[in-house]
């Protein structure tokens, strides 16, 4: 074992050596491009287009908040297959691998399977399931090669994003289609990614409009139990279509049409209570069918005076059927935006938004929903304001969310955010705001049931988790302070720091046993979820950017995360205080290594220390990943990837809460070329 | 659960061997070329905005006390910081308009704005704007803005991103106010607004 690391490793030595001395030949060819632009008429520069027209907004650099930009080259130069590794490389969120198909992923604590305080969007569209509060992250398929950016924000966005962005909000942003014009055919397969391809063509329609349709599939294999067994059956595989129009109507009006369309299947182990009496708890294999689509259609229209009003409406469906019961979600959502300047210091935003979200969830003895149907509403509204206190150097920005929704009522989520620019190099930043993470359907609906065991008596009794009606949002105050410095042309460090003070955490109470008859005679013993918890998080992030030589960029990252929590007085829970404060890392540490070899090769290395989760006994590990890039035409590119080349297996996730049984995360290597005419 | 702990000493070797490679690699790397400093997209959206300013200087009509003599540049003031001034300064270099020679100038102050033909306000200078905006409003300096919706709060052209091209907004008023005269060819192609109350 030893001596094939040590081999791999020889092999990577030689090869950086070979590369990189032939360096000093091939140092860049500038193409200007050169063509004096001071020569054309007013006519031809109208004409000229530039790839991305910034309008006014501030500066990413200027933002006063914890933000982490994923552009399209780091995508192409990470690896990564799915948008859950993808998101390693932003410092702070925590990424954990459950089993092959389930990832729990949240930022500043409280990770768990469904992190319900993490908010995500696909081009504005909501993927945050209000079923239980999180992000089915096996359906979330979007091409990689289409993604413009994802947007990262660490701690609180309510005002402007809604509930449940409490602790971060995602924003996955995907390229109009004039950016993806053309045929695209990738294709590969591997050890763990058997087999996957994507095929895309993008064209014209007419003068003002193009668009691009696509189709991808892939085959993912199972993974190893905790025993290294392969008995967990969770490979899975998923076939998805889609596209996307845009087009102008005019010169004010742009129009965006998109869908998508999927289908495929998992697996996974599930606990299931086999008999109440005798009582008999097993772990069986079940399959999910996994089906969906959504459409989405976007207005944007730009006023004379500056101003630009959005209007946005989608509709999303997703079928869950498995692993442990059948689930249906019918979503529609309008939106309204509109942005207006007044006066020469002052940007407000303002907007409105409804959604409707229906389901019928079909439960089985271990997992079911009271009512199986359920239709829910949102209504909300927002406004907020940025004004420049003092010419390129102040900038404040308030604003308020008002909610209602279907179970906790209304809601205020007000904050204040100020930016201030000593210089063009440095920026400080600072923050306070309030969110809430509102109750989800299995909050106040859910009946789980955990497990049977005999009591001391012998009589059989049935542990379970219900839903409370009167379930409250979660509360935060948080505030953020963060610095941002251009130390010099080749070195730039952002560190965000947070001190979060959250009240009504979601605790678990015990009920009052109740003798059932129904099988058969037995005791239930509920917990109730109630709100008795409260406590502080603080932490810090810090990502840097050190450009080594042209060639080589180095970015560290260090997340630092501290949870106190502590029950209500008169609370009965004495769990989830130490499952909570247990399941997510205190230190990741993470260094990435882009590297731009000469004969147009690329080279990137990641490597991510994740710390212990000792809720779950799961050890601290370390993972490396690398890839090596060859373009060998302007057309065609070929990557080689290694991912958790250090260790053959290692386990991420042992949450006990999870619905589904781990799975140990394993060693995998896959090729892929990319074509594009 | 069965972990392999064991395997802990020999991940902090291989971490160890892996920082040693890209030490190595970095030894081997190209020494740096200083002037490789890498500004893609938002330089060619500068010199496109540049080219616009450049051309904008040949449809206006200033009044002849603008100008010091015949010979007197065009003087095209940039305020504050913007980015774009270097790609103005470079693209007006060794050009004429009406046989006046054009220089850029870095605007601080209303005194020294009061003395341009044209003022640039880049989209992060507007605040600044706003506080010298009295003091030139009558004076025969066009005024140019990088974002929509400077020319309705007052200034005399703006720049309009419509998908991947730059337009421009015209306001006749200002312009006039100012005392400028503004080429009927330059108007046909803009769209033409008026200051709208805010």
């Amino acid at each position: 074992m030893h001596s094939v690391t040590r081999r791999r490793l020889a092999l990577l030595l030689l090869m950086v050596w070979a590369a990189t001395a032939r360096m000093p030949e091939a140092i860049a060819q500038e193409s200007s491009g050169s063509r004096d632009l001071g020569d054309l008429s007013i006519e031809e520069l109208m004409n000229e287009s530039v790839t991305s027209v910034s309008k006014r907004g501030q500066k990413l650099s200027q933002a006063a908040a914890a933000l982490f930009v994923i552009n399209q080259e780091d995508i192409r130069r990470s690896g990564a297959l799915n948008i859950p590794d993808l998101l390693r490389m932003v410092p702070g969120l925590d990424v954990a691998q459950v089993n092959a198909n389930t990832w729990a992923i949240s930022a500043r604590g409280f990770n768990h399977q469904f992190s319900d305080k993490l908010l995500v969007l696909i081009d504005g569209r909501a993927v945050y399931t209000p079923t239980n509060g999180g992000v089915n992250w096996d359906t979330q398929d979007v091409p990689l090669q289409d993604i413009e950016r994802i947007e990262v924000i660490r701690g609180p966005g309510a005002t402007v994003w809604g509930a449940n962005a409490v602790n971060g909000v995602i924003n996955v942003i995907t390229k109009q289609a004039k950016d993806t014009q053309g045929v695209l055919v990738a294709a590969g397969g591997g050890t763990q990614d058997q087999a996957f391809g994507t095929a895309q063509y993008g064209g014209k329609i007419g003068e003002d409009a193009s668009y691009r349709v696509f189709t991808k599939y892939f085959d993912h294999n199972d993974l190893p139990n905790l025993m290294g067994q392969d008995t967990n059956n969770d490979g899975w595989h998923l076939l998805h279509g889609g596209f996307r129009v845009d087009g102008s109507l005019s010169r004010n009006d742009s129009l965006t049409a998109q869908g998508d369309i999927y289908s495929g299947s998992e697996g996974a182990g599930i606990d299931h209570i086999a008999s109440i009496s005798p009582p008999v708890n097993e772990t069986v294999v079940r399959l999910a069918d996994l089906s969906g689509g959504n459409i989405l259609g976007r207005w944007n229209h730009i006023l004379a005076n500056g101003s630009d009003t959005t209007v946005q409406v989608y509709f999303d469906r997703y079928i869950r059927s498995g692993p442990s019961r059948f689930e249906v979600r019918n979503t529609v959502d309008f939106d309204f935006q509109q942005h207006r300047r007044l006066g020469f210091r002052q940007d407000l935003v303002w907007g409105a938004e409804y959604r409707r979200s229906a389901d019928r969830i079909v439960g089985t003895i271990d997992d079911a929903f009271v009512p199986a149907d359920r239709t829910i509403q949102l209504f909300s509204t927002f406004v907020q304001d940025e004004i420049t206190l003092a010419p390129e150097r102040v900038f404040l920005t308030v604003g308020t969310k008002l909610e209602h929704n279907a179970f906790s009522g209304f809601e205020l989520e007000p904050s204040i955010r100020m930016t201030w620019t000593p210089s063009a190099r440095d920026t400080v930043w600072a923050a306070v705001a309030d969110a809430d993470r509102t109750p989800n359907r299995d909050d106040a609906n859910g009946d789980f049931n955990v497990a049977v065991f005999a009591l001391p008596n012998g009589a059989p009794a049935e542990l379970g988790i219900v839903g409370n009606p009167q379930q409250k949002s979660e509360h935060l105050l948080a505030t953020d302070l963060g610095y941002r410095v251009q130390a010099s042309s080749r070195v730039s460090v952002d560190l965000a720091m947070f001190y979060n003070r959250y009240r009504r955490l979601r605790s678990l109470e015990a009920g009052a046993p109740i003798l059932e008859t129904d099988p058969v005679p037995h005791f239930d013993i509920p917990l109730v979820y109630s709100n008795q918890m409260h406590g502080t998080t603080e932490g810090l992030e810090l990502s840097a950017h050190f450009k080594v030589t042209d060639r080589w960029t180095l970015s560290p990252g260090y997340a630092l995360l501290h949870m106190n929590l502590r029950t209500d007085p008169g609370s009965q829970d004495t769990r989830s205080v130490a499952d909570i404060e247990g399941s997510s890392p205190r230190h990741q540490v993470q260094l990435r290594s882009s590297m731009t070899l000469p004969r147009d090769f690329v080279w990137d290395t990641s490597i991510y220390f994740v710390d212990r989760l000792p809720a779950q006994q799961v050890p601290s590990y370390t993972r490396l990943d690398t890839q090596l890039i060859w373009r060998s035409t302007p057309r065609l590119e070929w990557s080689l990837v290694g991912q958790n080349l250090l260790q053959n297996l290692h386990v991420e996730s042992n949450d006990l809460a999870t619905s589904v049984q781990p799975s140990q995360v394993k060693r995998s290597v896959y090729a892929k070329f990319t074509w594009t005419y | 659960m069965r972990l392999s702990l064991s395997a802990l000493s020999r991940r902090s070797h291989t971490i160890a061997v892996v920082i040693v490679l890209h030490a190595l690699a970095l030894m081997w790397a190209a020494p740096s070329n200083a002037g490789a400093a890498a500004a893609a997209a938002p330089a060619r959206e500068c010199e496109i905005k540049a080219a616009f300013l450049y051309n904008f200087t040949k449809f206006v009509d200033w009044p002849a006390q603008s100008f010091a003599n015949a010979d007197a540049p065009i003087v095209i003031g940039v305020l504050g910081d913007s980015p774009c001034a270097e790609a103005l300064e470079r693209l007006v270099k060794d050009r004429k308009v009406n046989g006046r020679t054009i220089v850029v100038r870095r605007i601080a102050s209303a005194e020294q704005a009061k003395v341009t033909q044209l003022l640039f306000v880049g989209s992060a200078q507007e605040a600044q704007f706003a506080g010298l905006e009295p003091a030139i409003e009558s004076l025969p300096v066009l005024t140019v803005g990088e974002s929509p919706g400077f020319a309705t709060l007052g200034g005399a052209i703006d720049f309009v991103p419509q998908g991947d091209k730059i337009r421009f907004e015209i306001n006749i008023d200002a312009a006039e106010h100012a005392g400028l005269k503004i080429s009927a060819q330059l108007q046909k192609l803009a769209t033409v607004v008026h200051r709208s109350p805010t």
